[in-house]
């Protein structure tokens, strides 16, 4: 607890049958406690080493008499030197209320411990600490008798500093991340991505239902200029396998690319005027399938 | 050797694959999550606004009632409110309601207000001369005092005013009773009298 315990070496108790059980009471300081203060004590009790205590022996917290409470009970073992060495750390707290400084007797308890002759007690003494008045005896006279009090003090606040800064912190990081979320989906105002053509596409498709052939054919040769922008040069259906070597993230879709290309062929080269395997819904689903793909890559 | 460093490089690349599936929607996820921390933050900013200006308004004198469950600090406001007044009993149960919070300090203050009220009570009781009646007051004053100091030992306003309300009434503990604090007196050399008592009639 501390280093510079004054040691009270209260005590030596042996015990009838001769054995070395003793115990005793350090205190950090003796004297000068104020009403509430804490009074650290230390309790060295050694003992055989086959020796054991019974810790239902040990005081319990709760108000002692009248003006003493004990607080806290900290029980540590150890062995040296072929003895048994238990240190009790106890806490009392003073309610006592001096007119002079004075002692006041913290009592006395009994440890049990059974040895190998049988049960034997220690009993750890009295001891005295002083305590210290805080007002004078006679104090000035005072107008009014609550004039002798402390006032009530005013009263605390609620921290707004806080919450403050963590509602502010926690918005910023929300900003940033829905900027993050526009740029990964190409939203406004990053629809005119270079990575995020098929991104932009898939915007421009939703907002702008293909109705007619006309707009169809339109819509079709849009994803072709945007495969092309993708492939930085013409992308025809021989390339495709080149292509997908290149862009890994788009393999999945082989069988797409290529339901699309001979469509897109059938349709503008076949004659057809109905494509009745390829629709405008699909078109969306392939292109928003890409966007997807383009997004991951 | 080979093998190891070809299966951490087929780790290496699945664990790129997954961060590429996964980014887009973590991202999504991330986001969400932001926004209610966001308006959670902000929620509980409002509150704290709230409870000082009930606060402030309580500190003022102005009469507004609060919850038993609202803030430590706006209960501890309330309190101080009702203890000013004298409204004990009101003030006592705002004080059990302040003790299921965890703050040691705040709950020592809300017990030294109502101290201070008993006190002050006591001490009206004592001007109109009913000691009998100032009696439990001190006591229960001094009961809430120990309470106080309790809880937070180094608590000085709490001291001082257990000294001032264990001077109106004493306790005596064990020690004292049969503590040597009298005197040994030889019987013959008390005074049986009060010397300069006016003998005779007036």
């Amino acid at each position: 607890m501390r280093i510079a315990c004054l040691v009270l070496a209260l005590v030596a108790t042996l015990s009838a049958a001769a054995q070395e059980l003793t115990a005793r009471i350090r205190s950090a300081r003796p004297f000068g406690y104020f009403v509430g203060d804490l009074i650290h004590a230390r309790v060295d009790v050694s003992a055989p080493q086959n020796a054991a205590l019974s810790r239902a022996s040990l005081p319990k917290p709760g108000p002692l008499i009248g003006s003493l409470d004990l607080r806290d009970v900290k029980l540590s073992e150890s062995v040296e030197n072929g003895a048994r060495l238990w240190r009790l750390d106890l806490t009392y707290q003073n309610f006592y209320v001096a007119l002079d400084a004075r002692d006041i007797e913290i009592p006395s308890f009994d440890l049990a411990i059974s040895t190998a002759a049988g049960a034997e007690t220690v009993k750890v003494p009295a001891w005295r600490v002083g305590v210290s008045p805080l007002r004078e005896v006679a104090p000035q006279k005072q107008e009014e008798a609550t004039d002798y009090m402390r006032p009530d003090g005013s009263a605390p606040f609620v921290d707004e500093a806080t919450p403050r800064r963590l509602a502010i912190g926690a918005g910023v990081a929300a900003l940033l991340a829905f900027a993050l979320v526009a740029r990964d989906r190409a939203w406004p105002p990053f629809q005119r991505r270079r990575a995020r053509v098929f991104s932009a596409l898939a915007n421009e498709f939703s907002t702008r239902r293909a109705g007619d052939d006309s707009e169809l054919d339109a819509a079709i040769q849009s994803v072709h200029r945007a495969l092309d922008t993708t492939n930085g040069a013409t992308l025809l259906a021989a390339d495709l396998p080149d292509f997908l070597r290149r862009r890994p993230e788009f393999g999945p879709l082989r069988m797409d690319f290529e339901r699309f290309f001979s469509a897109s062929k059938r349709r503008f080269f076949g004659g057809e005027q109905l494509g009745d395997d390829f629709h405008a819904e699909q078109l969306a689903q392939f292109v928003s399938a890409l966007a997807r793909r383009e997004r991951s890559g | 050797m080979t093998f190891f460093m070809t299966r951490a490089a087929a780790l290496h690349a699945r664990a790129t694959a997954l961060w590429r599936e996964a980014r887009s929607s973590l991202l999504v996820v991330l986001c969400l999550a932001l926004v209610v921390a966001t308006a959670m933050s902000f929620v509980d900013w409002r509150g704290a606004i709230d409870a000082n200006d009930a606060i402030e308004a309580l500190e003022q004198g102005r009469d507004i009632g609060v919850d038993a469950s609202a803030r430590p600090e706006t209960l501890l406001a309330r309190i101080a409110f009702l203890a000013k007044r004298g409204e004990i009993d009101r003030a006592r149960a705002m004080v059990e309601a302040l003790n299921r919070d965890e703050s040691f300090d705040l709950r020592a203050r809300g017990h030294y207000l109502l101290a201070n009220a008993l006190l002050r009570k006591a001490f009206d009781h004592i001007q109109r001369s009913e000691l009998d009646a100032a009696n439990p007051f001190v006591n229960l004053a001094k009961r809430e005092y120990r309470r106080a100091l309790q809880l937070a030992p180094q608590y000085w306003d709490a001291k001082f005013n257990l000294d001032v309300a264990a001077r109106l009434v004493r306790d005596f503990p064990d020690f004292e009773r049969k503590g040597g604090d009298e005197l040994s007196v030889d019987p013959k050399k008390l005074w049986t009298d009060i010397p300069g008592k006016p003998k005779g009639l007036p």
